[in-house]
């Protein structure tokens, strides 16, 4: 994965506590996930849905806030089930126990 | 916690001291700020999505290992300790999505949302650590 993805989501995460009501932050980070946007559609496609679903909970507002709540548990899913098929590939001390496909 | 309840102790034997009254009534008001911390439910959800964001990135890693096996950033030690912290991720974040879904309306618990973070950050702990932050392209 990108570096410059994983910087920004944890620059993110340093500044969520800081999000209440700060409008002109809010905008920061949105003007940040958007820039990276048009790397992910050409490289990593997959971390769309994670970027566009911050992207909308941080434009929106309380009410739709319980929307993403629930596209984010569907991500879940998916995140989750993709990293228990890697996981299965290995064995507790790490190593390869499975060709991969 | 020893403390809380050595003042617990105190209390009933020094009920009737107007300057321990004082005293107990401070300190249950920062009991109450510390387990009553809020956070906003819009900061759970972009912190879920952040979550989610770094395990895609330890599963990326993963992937890549296994078809890239004697790659020089794939090791053993990495693997084996990204593992047990992702599933640490998944039980923290699932726990706090489950208290927003049961108290609809209701601010986060910053405990929750606490551990949710540390543990995040034990994920780019490791993938730092062991450079593997630009590893899988």
């Amino acid at each position: 994965m990108s570096i410059i993805f994983q910087t920004v989501l944890t620059l993110i995460q340093a500044l969520l506590p800081n999000l209440g009501g700060n409008a002109a932050l809010v905008q920061k980070i949105l003007d940040a996930l958007i820039q990276i946007v048009p790397v992910l559609i050409q490289e990593y496609n997959h971390l769309l849905p994670i970027v566009k679903n911050i992207i909308e909970t941080l434009q929106g507002n309380d009410a739709t806030t319980e929307a993403q709540l629930i596209a984010l548990q569907e991500l879940d899913a998916q995140v989750d089930a993709a990293f228990d098929d890697a996981a299965a590939k290995y064995d507790a001390e790490g190593n390869l126990i499975a060709p991969s496909s | 916690m020893k403390r809380i309840i050595l003042a617990v102790v105190l209390s009933a034997s020094l009920g009737g001291c107007a300057s321990f009254q004082a005293f107990e009534q401070k300190l249950q008001n920062v009991v109450q700020a510390a387990t009553s911390a809020t956070v906003s439910r819009k900061a759970v959800v972009v912190s879920g999505n952040v979550a989610n964001g770094i395990i895609q990135a330890a599963t990326d890693y993963l992937n890549f290992c296994a078809v890239n096996n004697t790659n020089v950033v794939c090791k053993k030690t990495a693997i084996a300790k990204l593992i047990p912290e992702v599933r640490r991720v998944q039980e923290n974040r699932n726990r706090l999505e489950v208290f927003l879904r049961d108290h609809p309306g209701q601010l986060g618990q910053m405990g929750l949302y606490d551990a949710l973070n540390q543990s995040v950050s034990a994920i780019n702990d490791v993938l730092m650590a062991y450079r593997l932050n630009g590893a899988v392209q």
